[in-house]
């Protein structure tokens, strides 16, 4: 039971969550993480709440839209995020820094069609910063990306007729900043 | 490299059961924003992708091009707490022979034009911004020596870069107040200026036909009661004026060295000189950026550079000179926040 947590968030305690994905995998996380999942949380709280008398937590919580691939990368997400939280509690510059140098090599290792995979995670579970983050990161999918690169990572097709794609063009010439090379 | 999937499970099949439909383009309003992703989340994104972007992210699509034409756009850009603030200012060429619009980011840098404004030359039109984009309706205008009105609307879409043209005024006018709130007056006035303040729209200025020179008078339409009231106190003869913040901020024709400075919360004005630079000769036009007002010449002076208020600075230190100048004569100038 009381295992020596690997996170050294001082607030969390050594409480286990295990979360069953659509794909029958089960995981068992910190209650720290799991609470992180705003839906998790939701879910932790009324069972509590239904069981006062029961105090053994041995909750087993369905998670019926995610699958076990996005889960597993946003729980490993989840404590790096805790992790750096909780090592500059008194200074929330260096989080900031720290936070985005882990996130940038983050986005090195995610394809983009787990992108959309996670974003759809992140949304069911309520995991604010991640779905802020996942969110961010397809904006600079877009950010100084050509027309033509930015249909083709994302699927899109025109659906402008000729002429009036021509007389677009001319719109969108005009840019403050250049189109980064596809 | 692909975002999505090549078999995608979120596209609508609501053609499926008629094979007729499937051959009919998709109507736009029914494709996702982003193949794979719920609408909500898909705009979010969009979003969060910085302002200069917007003209090519709208020639992605139609439906792209609608969400971001759209006042939902803005407001979505508003809750996650990203909105830009650009300066517009529509100068004059050294001849005073050509206008355009240029556009000035947010630190006043990066100076950029707008596709030229459809329509003549003209004077007297009246400006507002509504929903991020920018109507410049009616006005004079002079074509083969011979003067007249016109009821042109033009509207410039900040996010899309791009003019069109709406519906005509009911009547010709120039030289007219225009503001966000618009209901009728009580009584006939022409020449003077018209701001929403705190939900309530002021005219003041000019002349009405129940007075003998410029009024003083100040109408004040409430829009929750649906009322007009007036007070005796307003400027006469500005030359310039622009809320900001809660504060009305005018320069009088027979006081240029002075910044008139109206506060609706008790109808008062409190007068703050304009710091010397230069000639005394120098008119002004107003700009707003970054919660500060900017006073730009209306001549070129060599050695002039902009006048800069701001309100909330400490006392004493309200005054400062800006870089932030544009390229030629300032007519009008207005603030786009997307």
């Amino acid at each position: 039971m009381s295992n020596q947590s690997e996170s050294p968030n001082p607030t969390s305690s050594s409480n286990k969550i295990t979360l069953k994905t659509s794909d029958n995998e089960v995981f068992e996380v910190e209650e720290a993480v799991a609470m992180k999942f705003c839906t998790v949380k939701q879910y932790f709280d009324d069972e509590n709440n239904n069981n006062v008398t029961s105090g053994t937590s041995t909750t087993l919580i369905p998670l019926p839209n995610v699958e076990s691939h996005p889960l597993a990368i946003l729980i490993t997400y989840c404590k790096k995020h805790l992790e750096i939280k909780a090592n500059n509690a008194d200074n929330k510059k260096e989080m900031e820094i720290d936070m985005e140098h882990y996130e940038r090599e983050f986005l090195k290792n995610v394809m983009p069609q787990e992108l959309t995979e996670l974003i759809l995670a992140a949304n069911y579970l309520n995991f604010k910063e991640a779905l802020d983050f996942f969110c961010r990161a397809v904006a600079s999918a877009i950010q100084n990306k050509s027309v033509e690169y930015v249909r083709k990572f994302f699927g899109l097709e025109s659906d402008f007729k000729p002429g009036e794609e021509e007389k677009l063009r001319e719109e969108f010439a005009w840019s403050f900043e250049g189109v980064d090379e596809d | 490299m692909c975002f999505t999937n090549p078999v995608q499970q979120h596209i609508p099949t609501s053609g499926k059961s008629n094979p007729r439909l499937c051959s009919q383009v998709v109507d736009d309003l029914d494709s996702p924003v982003l193949p794979g992703l719920p609408d909500d989340v898909a705009k979010h994104c969009l979003a969060l992708v910085p302002r200069s972007n917007f003209p090519a992210m709208g020639g992605v699509c139609k439906r792209w091009r609608s969400f971001i034409q759209s006042k939902e756009f803005i407001s979505v850009r508003k809750l996650a707490g990203v909105l830009e603030e650009w300066l517009y200012v529509l100068t004059l060429d050294a001849e005073e022979k050509e206008s355009h619009w240029e556009v000035l980011d947010c630190l006043g840098q990066k100076h950029c034009l707008l596709p030229q404004m459809p329509g003549p030359l003209k004077a007297g039109f009246g400006v507002v911004v509504l929903d991020g984009k920018l109507l410049v309706m009616a006005g004079y205008s002079v074509d083969d020596g011979t003067g007249s009105a016109s009821a042109d609307v033009y509207q410039y879409d900040s996010c899309l870069n791009s003019w069109s043209k709406l519906a005509n005024m009911n009547v010709a006018r120039y030289e007219f107040a225009c503001a966000e709130v618009k209901e009728s007056l009580r009584r006939p006035r022409w020449g003077c200026f018209a701001c929403g303040l705190e939900g309530k729209l002021y005219v003041m200025g000019g002349r009405s036909n129940f007075t003998i020179g410029n009024s003083k008078f100040v109408d004040v339409y409430n829009t929750e009661r649906h009322t007009w009231c007036e007070m005796k106190n307003g400027c006469v003869m500005v030359t310039a004026h622009a809320v900001l913040g809660k504060k009305l901020f005018c320069m009088e024709w027979k006081n240029q060295r002075k910044l008139a400075i109206f506060n609706p919360d008790d109808n008062s004005w409190k007068m703050v000189p304009v710091p010397l630079t230069g000639s005394s000769s120098i008119g002004f036009r107003f700009g707003i950026l970054d919660g500060k007002l900017l006073l730009f010449s209306l001549q070129e002076e060599p050695g002039y550079s902009t006048l800069l208020y701001d309100p909330n600075a400490a006392p004493g230190s309200e005054w400062k000179t800006s870089d932030i100048k544009p390229s030629g004569f300032c007519l009008c100038s207005v603030t786009i926040k997307v």
